[in-house]
Order: structure tokens, then sequence, then C-alpha cells
């Protein structure tokens, strides 16, 4: 129990790799309406969310997150790229990865890829909808919690 | 031979002695007597008659007138004998002396007659022979003749025989450079120059004198020609024509006069040939030409396809983000700020946020119809049935909340992309559950089978569709009943067209307002089902 109580304490840690402000901030504001102890971290582009994954440079001192939203249309490297080191890594195989899909036509496309992927999201046209990814997150959270 | 020359001289020896024996009569010795042989012939019996008139006339038988009369007419019978005339020539016997020498004398004269006879004979036979060689003569000349005919024939016969395989060879040399052309016509994705000019120099080939024969082809401004080719006085030209327009010129020319010449310097034939080769060229020239505008219409329609698949795809990418920009900031604006603006900015807010919703939906749509020919899978051997049962399970909660029956018949195997069969399947059995009238919804789907395709029905007891949409229905965004009662862009039946055209198949419906729909659509069967 103990151990428990602990790890509730301990923020949940989220990893956005998105390019556009405006997705950034929607999510942000998302996470903001709800109650549950979280972390989200930003990476702007495919480098940079490996740079954080690896704790390189500025990202040096970055914890591993518990969970990536992976957006796919990235500069630099792609998040089809992200996902497949992700993947092949020893050590962060293990993090949930939920894709951010601009369609279900996508998502079809996307899975037709076989990207090990934990989990595909269609980008919510409204805030309501948003909310409840967030929502959904904080299930998702809960889950990983009562398991450990 | 000679027997019979010895037998000549023996009787004219004896012949001389009775002749002796008669002159000693005549002189008055009467004893005398002629040699009587055993071989008892003519000249025996001859002897015999003289011996006995000699005695009889030793014996004083006879007087000497009467023996005179009677010589006398021996003599006449004997000059008109030796005259030929052999008719009544016989001594009368008497049964007298001379009965004896009658008698010889008259069998000579039978003798004599006999023989006349034969020789007559033998010459009426020598007549017969040299008649029948004069005959035979006149027709071994006929048939010699005739010979001298039949080789004058013969040699005219081999002359025009020679004309002629000259003339076939004439025919056999066009032929071939007509089939060889023919040939390179068939040539696929031959370029226009390199068949005109392989023609060129091909029709040389064709020509009596190919050796001293060039051609040249003017087509679009540009000169094919043989290598040695040069204008000369005996040279034949013709337009190439297509719909009236001269498209280009042959041209064939001897390079000097022709060794033999019939008939001008060009053989009706060649003349014929180059009519041949340039109505040909024509043809396959313009052919070709539709051919590459084709292709090149083709082209461009798979351009604009592309684009067009380009264009889905910044619809539902690129579009869709600002217009999620739009509406989020919008909802996010009113959760904030709800309180401190008034009911009309509220109202404006639902506005903006509803409109970008249902544009969302559109782009979706949208794009859903442009994947049916997008991204189509293979076709594989599928169970309908399977693929009927999915599509009802995912219309599951719908069914469940509308109380619908659905049944169906046992469903083929059948090739098609079972994720769009199943599509397909789903939109029909959906509509027929969404337009449902007052009645419980119930379906059911059915399938025949004609000679080579089946025939798919979903039979509703819905409110049926006005027979004169039945063009309308399929058409995307075409939506037959208000938006209020019955949600929906107007995309099922435009998928489900497009769906059934992939797999090369046609869907329509039969219909009675108030009293249900049923859908109809083909899928063709494949060889092998056949059966």
């Amino acid at each position: 129990m103990e151990n428990m109580k602990n790890k509730i304490n301990k923020p949940f840690g989220i990893l956005l790799v998105e390019d556009n402000p405006g997705d950034i901030r929607l999510t942000q504001e998302a996470f903001k309406e709800s109650k549950f102890l979280h972390d989200l971290f930003v990476a702007k582009d495919g480098e940079e969310a490996l740079d954080f994954l690896y704790q390189k440079g500025k990202f040096e001192k970055a914890p591993l997150p518990d969970l990536i939203l992976l957006d796919l249309n990235l500069p630099k490297k792609n998040g089809r790229e992200v996902l497949q080191e992700i993947k092949n890594d020893p050590n962060m195989k293990r993090i949930p990865v939920v894709i951010l899909t601009t369609s279900e036509a996508e998502e079809d496309i996307l899975k037709s890829y076989e990207l090990h992927a934990n989990c595909y999201i269609t980008k919510p046209v409204d805030m309501e909808q948003f909310i409840n990814v967030v929502k959904y997150i904080e299930n998702f959270w809960f889950t990983i919690v009562k398991l450990t | 031979m000679a027997e019979k020359n010895e037998l000549n001289e023996d009787i004219i020896i004896r012949l001389q002695k009775i002749t002796e024996v008669i002159q000693s009569i005549a002189g008055g010795n009467f004893t005398a007597t002629a040699e009587v042989t055993s071989n008892a012939n003519v000249i025996d019996a001859l002897a015999a008659g003289v011996n006995m008139l000699a005695e009889e006339l030793e014996d004083g038988t006879v007087g000497l007138e009467y023996i005179n009369n009677r010589i006398d007419e021996i003599i006449e019978v004997v000059q008109k004998c030796a005259r030929g005339d052999y008719e009544s020539c016989e001594i009368s016997e008497k049964n007298d002396s001379f009965d004896a020498l009658c008698m010889g004398i008259n069998m000579m004269i039978d003798d004599i007659k006999n023989s006349f006879q034969k020789l007559q004979e033998t010459q009426d036979a020598t007549l017969n022979i040299l008649e029948d060689l004069d005959r035979r003569g006149r027709e071994l000349n006929d048939l010699n003749k005739q010979l001298h005919q039949e080789i004058h024939e013969r040699k005219r016969a081999e002359k025009a025989l020679l004309k002629r395989t000259h003339e076939l060879d004439e025919r056999v040399r066009e032929i071939s450079c007509l089939y060889k052309i023919a040939n390179l016509f068939e040539t696929p994705n031959i370029a226009i120059n390199e068949l005109i000019q392989e023609i060129v120099n091909l029709i040389p080939t064709g020509w009596q004198y190919p050796e001293i024969t060039e051609a040249r082809i003017i087509f679009e401004g540009k000169d094919y020609k043989t290598k040695n080719f040069k204008q000369t006085k005996w040279m034949q030209s013709i337009k190439m024509i297509v719909n009236n327009k001269k498209i280009g010129l042959i041209e064939v020319c001897y390079l000097k006069k022709k060794p033999k010449e019939f008939e001008g310097p060009f053989l009706k034939e060649e003349r014929n040939l180059i009519d041949d080769i340039a109505k040909r060229l024509s043809e396959v020239v313009s052919r070709k030409r539709a051919e590459v505008e084709l292709k090149n219409t083709l082209k461009e329609v798979e351009r604009s396809n592309k684009e067009l698949e380009q264009f889905a795809y910044i619809a539902s990418h690129d579009l869709q983000e600002p217009l999620r920009m739009v509406s989020s900031y919008l909802q996010l604006l009113e959760r904030r700020y709800k309180d401190k603006l008034d009911s009309e900015a509220n109202e404006f807010i639902e506005f903006a946020v509803d409109g970008a919703k249902r544009m969302k939906i559109l782009i979706d749509d949208l794009l859903s119809y442009s994947r049916v020919t997008t991204h189509g899978k293979i076709f594989e051997t599928t169970d309908t049935e399977n693929v009927l049962n999915q599509a009802l399970s995912n219309l599951g909660l719908m069914i469940e909340d509308s109380g619908a029956e659905v049944t169906h018949e046992s469903l083929p195997l059948l090739r098609a992309d079972d994720v769009q069969l199943g599509q397909l399947f789903q939109n029909l059995v959906g509509n027929a559950i969404k337009f449902h009238g007052e009645e419980l919804p119930k379906i059911h789907v059915s399938v025949d089978k004609t000679k080579n395709e089946w025939v798919f029905s979903v039979r509703d007891n819905g409110i049926g569709i006005d027979p004169k949409f039945s063009d309308q229905a399929f058409m995307i965004f075409q939506r037959l009943q208000a938006k209020e009662k019955y949600p929906g862009t107007g995309i099922g039946l435009a998928v489900c067209k497009r769906i059934v055209e992939r797999h090369h198949g046609k869907i329509w419906f039969e219909s009675k307002p108030g009293r249900g729909t049923t859908f109809y659509f083909t899928i063709p069967m494949m060889d092998k089902e056949g059966g």
C-alpha cells in the first residue's frame, strides 16, 4: 500500500510529440481541466522527441515518460521513425505510445504499416472530445497504477 | 524355181516332140509316136491323143478331111485361148481319136485359165496392198502434220508459261513486299518515324528492278528516303490522304531506264502497289496518331485522378487541421468564458461549432468514397455469408435499438474485396433500418444465380423510395429525405455504387413508396465459380 501511494503521488509523465502550436496548446488546456497529477512535456519534432527520451543535451535531466502521445507528421524525423526507434529500444519499448491521427482513413492506412503502436486516436474535432481523450488517458493511468 | 524351169524345159521338149509327131503325121508318116509318162498330166494326155491319131491314120479309121476339120476346130479354140478369151473355150469331144487331144487341150486351157485367174487374183491383191500402202502413207502424212502442229503449240505454251512464271515472280515480289510492310505495321510500340523509314527501305524490293529503284516518303515535313534516292524522269508518286487531307507523299524512282519495257516506266501492278502502300500507311499512321492521343488522354486522366486523390488527402488532412482549430478553440472559448458572454454570443459559437462538425463529417465521407477505388484490396475468395454476419454484428446496436429482424438465405463463396463487400451490406442493411416505416423493420437478404452472375437483394418494409429517384439516389451527397428526420450526408449509396462498380457489377432498386424497397446488386461470376 505504501508503495502504491508513492506511485500515485508521483506525477504521471506524458511526452507530447507535436509540431502544431494549436494542438499543443489544446492538449495542454485539456489536461489543465483534469484533476490527476501529471507532467506534460512537449517535443516539437522527431529529433527533439528522441533527445528527450535518450536524455540528451538540454533534456539531460528529463524523466522517462509513462506515456507518449505521438503525431505522425513531424519535421526532421517523422512519427513512424520515432516509433520504430522506441519499439527497438529495450528500455523504452514498454512505454505505451498513442498515435494521434487526423482522420479514421489515415488510421486505417497506418494500421496497414503494422507499426506496433498501442493505440490510435483520431484528433478530436471539438473540445469535448478532447476532454474525453484526457479522461481516457486518466483511466489508462489508473489501470497502469493498479497493475504495478 | 529351178525345178519349175526344169519342168518347163521338160514340157517344152515334150511339146516339141509332140509337134514333131504332128508334123510327121501331116507329112503322111503315121509311124512316129510321142512318149507318154506315168505322170498322167496334160502333156501325157496330149501325147496319148497324138499317138492315137497317128495310129488311126495308119489304120485308116478316119479320113483326112475329117481330120482337117477337127484340127481346124482345135486350132480355132487354141487361137481363141491365145487371145485370152477363155469363155466357152472348150473343144467338144466327138468320140473319136481327137478326144484325147481335145481333153488334153481342154485341160491345158483350164490350167491356163486357172493360172490366169490366179494371176488376176494376185494382181488384185497387189493392187489392194498398194492402195493400202497409199492410204497409210497419207495417214502418216496427216500424223506428221499434226505432230508439227502440236510441237508448235507446245512451244507457244512454253513461252506463255515462261511469261506467266515471270509475271508470277513479279507478283510474289510485290506481295512479299506488302507482307513485310504489313508485318512492320503490326510491330508493337514502333515509333512512327522508325516505321516510315523501314517502309521506305522495303519499297524497292516490291518493284521489278530493285537494284535501280529508290523511294522517298515525305511526312510531316520530314524526308524519309533510301540511300541513293534522287528524282528522275522515271518516277511515280502518290499522296497519302486521311479524311480528305493530304498528310504525306510517296515517290518511287528508277535511277535509269528499265532494261526491258513492255508498258510505261511502271507496271500496272506497281501502280497498284504504291497505291496500297499509301493507303495502308495513311491508315496506320492515323491510327498510331490516335493511339498516341489516346495514350496522352489516358495519361491526362491518370494525372487528374492522382490530383483528385491528392485533393482528397488535402481535404482529409490539411483542411481538417484548421477546421479543428476553429471548432476546438471556439469551444474552449465557450467553456472558459460562457459566464462572461451573453446568450446570443453563445448561440453564434454553437452554430460555428456545428458547422465545423458537419464539415468534418463531409470531409470524412468524401474520403471514404474516394478510398473505394484508391485503397481497395485484391479480390479473393470470400464467404459472403461470413461477410454479411460481420456487417450485421457491426450494426448490432442499431439492430437492437430498432428492433429490426434481419434474415438471410445461405450465401455463396465468390471472389471479392471482403472489406468492401462488408461495407456494401452494412450500408444497405443500415439504410433499410434507418428508413423504416411504422412497423418494426424486417429485412431479408437473398441471392439468385444467373448464367454468369450472382444477383443479391436486400429487401425491407421501410418507407420506400420514389422510383423517379432511381439515378439520383446513388449520387454523392444526394439526400432524398429531410435532414432533420433522417440525418446523414447522403454518401452511403454512392459508396455502394462505387463498390459494386469496382466489382464489375450493377446496383439498382425497386420500390413502392410506403411499402418497402429492394436493393439489387450483381457480382459477376468467375469462370471457376460457374459449376
